[in-house]
């Protein structure tokens, strides 16, 4: 290792040290109840783990309410579970949708040599280096004038282009890897277009659309913004933790409470990625295909 | 709306048909299904397939893409009537960015804060990035750890990061300036000195992540070969990697350049995580403008702001084009 490789490691310790002591710091306040908190702001909670703050998670499970307003005007309550469940909907129906959309558009473009094949590839690369900004009030009126606004349809449609974006690359160059001999055989054996693609095409490119899929769900799992804007009343775990930290209602001001929440939003998404890391962190490649 | 959702169907669908019928090579490269072989039952089951599947993708991407654009497009010269809706405005919005720029703090800080988020997320985000990559690649001392640790903000929520963040700073911090120097201190956050410094910092503690997988993954596909016979050359580490890595992996830095400098008109500084719509002017950036606006503006604010979209897309076309010409034609080549 060179010189340059120690100042490295030493700015990467640091880094690491700052992540690590952060998180295990939130993880250890929301461990702390309200009057240990107030004497003991930095180290862990004080007593035998009996006597630490297991309480705020319950407080959490019962206060963590989100009240929105649909376009009838009318208020609406969604309690912690219900918020889960939009998380979950919003995050595998979204990333399922989305991944689904792009593998289709890739293999059509990849295998399909149509003029309008080679014209939608131009198409994508031209979006995907142009930039566009400012498009939020348009989508959120096209939205609501055709009725796809606060509804999950709609964004599962609307907000996730099937012909565009790195992961459409990504499958457009795995598709191109896979032998025509696949297909050819599969005609000559009496197949179908549609069984080679089910049958045949989306088995071989499955580490590809397992690995983008997990990606993902954890971004939308994560994601509040959209939620907030498309969804109103639909909030996710995420908008609820958000909406949490801003306001203070139903015995939620405290920190401890608050980290809480924080806690029990990362761990189901820690979890999916400690199981996945491989997964989701190594290159991602296709499936086998050997001749 | 329907009915020209449904001309805009019937005109994909008669396209690619015309399409379809007109033109037909065979192509030579290997994997690619010809259209010309097959028998015509085949070569049927081909376009009916073809078409079918595509349609709604191509039907996504005229309607959420280039619908929304041009509306947007003509939104920016619109104002929104109370009586009659949507009325033609000529460039009045822009005449109005133009005199806010002059007016309003809000919108200089924009510009100032957007443009030094760019300038420090370049200088470490950036530069950092590489070196972490570079030593992630060697597969040093930790570098799997580091690797794990670097993308965590990317798994775990900003929301969750901001609000640990926040409170360590507003909280823990003065506690332990009370406790070991018996010195009563202002949260990093709550004091207003300070906020914009430790808010930026946050913005590129977290910026590491996909990057640094994006590098090593392209660092990963340098020739072993090439790094061998370096080595064996007495090539020290960083003349590799100025001479040898960086150039390999130079179109991917040149992706994230780009990237980068789009982000000088979208990035929030995760502004909205922190403060919600409340956030100082002076604190400001162009894109978390656009989106607290959104969020909380109506049909009267449409307008302005998709005027202030559209300017800015005039300006990060050819700043974006320029950019990605300049690093291409200047950056170190590989041969």
């Amino acid at each position: 290792m060179g010189v340059i490789n120690y100042v490295v490691l030493v700015i990467l310790t640091i880094y690491a040290l700052t992540m690590v002591l952060l998180l295990l710091w939130g993880l250890f306040t929301s461990l702390k109840t309200r009057s240990d908190f107030y004497t003991n702001k930095v180290l862990w909670p004080k007593g035998t783990p009996n006597e630490w703050g297991w309480s705020n998670f319950s407080v959490v499970w019962q206060n963590f309410v989100v009240t929105a307003t649909n376009t009838a005007g009318q208020k609406v309550k969604i309690d912690f579970w219900g918020q889960v469940l939009n998380s979950v909907i919003y995050s595998g129906g979204g990333a399922f949708v989305a991944v689904a959309g792009l593998c289709v558009s890739a293999y059509l473009v990849s295998k399909y040599d149509y003029v309008f094949s080679k014209i939608v590839y131009v198409v994508v690369i031209v979006a995907m280096v142009v930039p566009v900004i400012g498009t939020i009030p348009s989508t959120l009126l096209l939205f609501k004038n055709i009725g796809l606004y606060d509804t999950y349809t709609g964004n599962f449609l609307a907000k996730f282009s099937f012909l565009g974006g790195m992961y459409f690359l990504v499958f457009h160059a795995s598709f191109e890897n896979i032998s025509k001999e696949f297909y050819e055989a599969a005609i000559i054996d009496g197949a179908s277009e549609f069984q080679v693609f089910f049958k045949i095409m989306v088995p071989l490119v499955a580490p590809t659309f397992y690995t983008i899929f997990l990606i993902k769900f954890i971004e939308l799992w994560n994601d509040y913004q959209t939620a907030l804007l498309y969804l109103p009343t639909h909030p996710t775990l995420a908008y609820g933790v958000y909406h949490m930290s801003i306001t203070n209602i139903n015995g939620l001001s405290s920190e401890p409470v608050r980290l809480a929440s924080c806690v029990i939003m990362a761990i189901p998404i820690m979890a999916l990625f400690i199981a996945f890391k491989k997964k989701i962190m190594g290159n991602i490649t296709m499936g086998g295909v050997k001749e | 709306m329907t009915i020209f959702v449904l001309c805009l169907v019937a005109v994909t669908v008669a396209t690619v048909a015309v399409v379809l019928v007109a033109r037909r090579k065979r192509s030579l490269a290997s994997g690619v299904v010809s259209v010309k072989g097959g028998n015509s039952t085949q070569k049927r089951n081909r376009m009916i397939f073809y078409v079918v599947m595509f349609a709604l993708p191509v039907l996504n991407f005229l309607v959420f893409y280039v619908y929304i654009n041009f509306q947007s497009f003509a939104l920016a010269f619109q104002r929104f009537d109370f009586g009659q809706g949507y009325v033609f405005f000529g460039f009045g919005n822009f005449k109005q960015i133009f005199s806010d720029l002059k007016t309003e703090l809000w919108m200089q800080s924009a510009i100032t804060n957007s443009l030094g988020l760019f300038f420090w997320t370049l200088i470490f985000g950036a530069f950092l990035s590489v070196l972490f990559s570079y030593y992630i690649f060697k597969k040093h001392f930790g570098s799997e750890v580091f690797k794990v640790i670097l993308y965590l903000p990317h798994i775990i929520s900003s929301v969750v990061f901001v609000i640990m963040y926040k409170y360590f700073l507003d909280v823990a911090i003065p506690s332990i300036f009370k406790t070991l120097w018996d010195k009563e201190v202002e949260g990093l956050i709550a004091n207003t000195e300070s906020t914009h410094l430790w808010v930026l910092v946050f913005s590129i503690w977290v910026s590491f992540g996909t990057q640094v997988l994006m590098y090593t993954g392209a660092m990963s596909s340098i020739s072993v070969s090439v790094i061998e016979s370096a080595s064996l050359d007495g090539v020290k580490p960083l003349q590799e990697l100025i001479f040898i890595v960086i150039p390999s992996i130079w179109a991917t830095f040149v992706t994230f350049m780009v990237v980068c400098t789009v982000g000088i008109f979208t990035d929030q500084m995760a502004l909205f995580s922190f403060f919600g719509v409340n956030a100082e002017h002076k604190l400001y950036t162009i894109g978390y403008y656009l989106y607290a606006q959104a969020y909380n503006g109506g049909n009267v604010d449409y307008p302005y702001l998709s005027a202030v979209g559209l300017l800015l897309t005039a300006i990060a076309i050819p700043l974006t084009l320029t950019c990605r010409y300049l690093l291409n034609k200047f950056g170190p080549k590989t041969y």
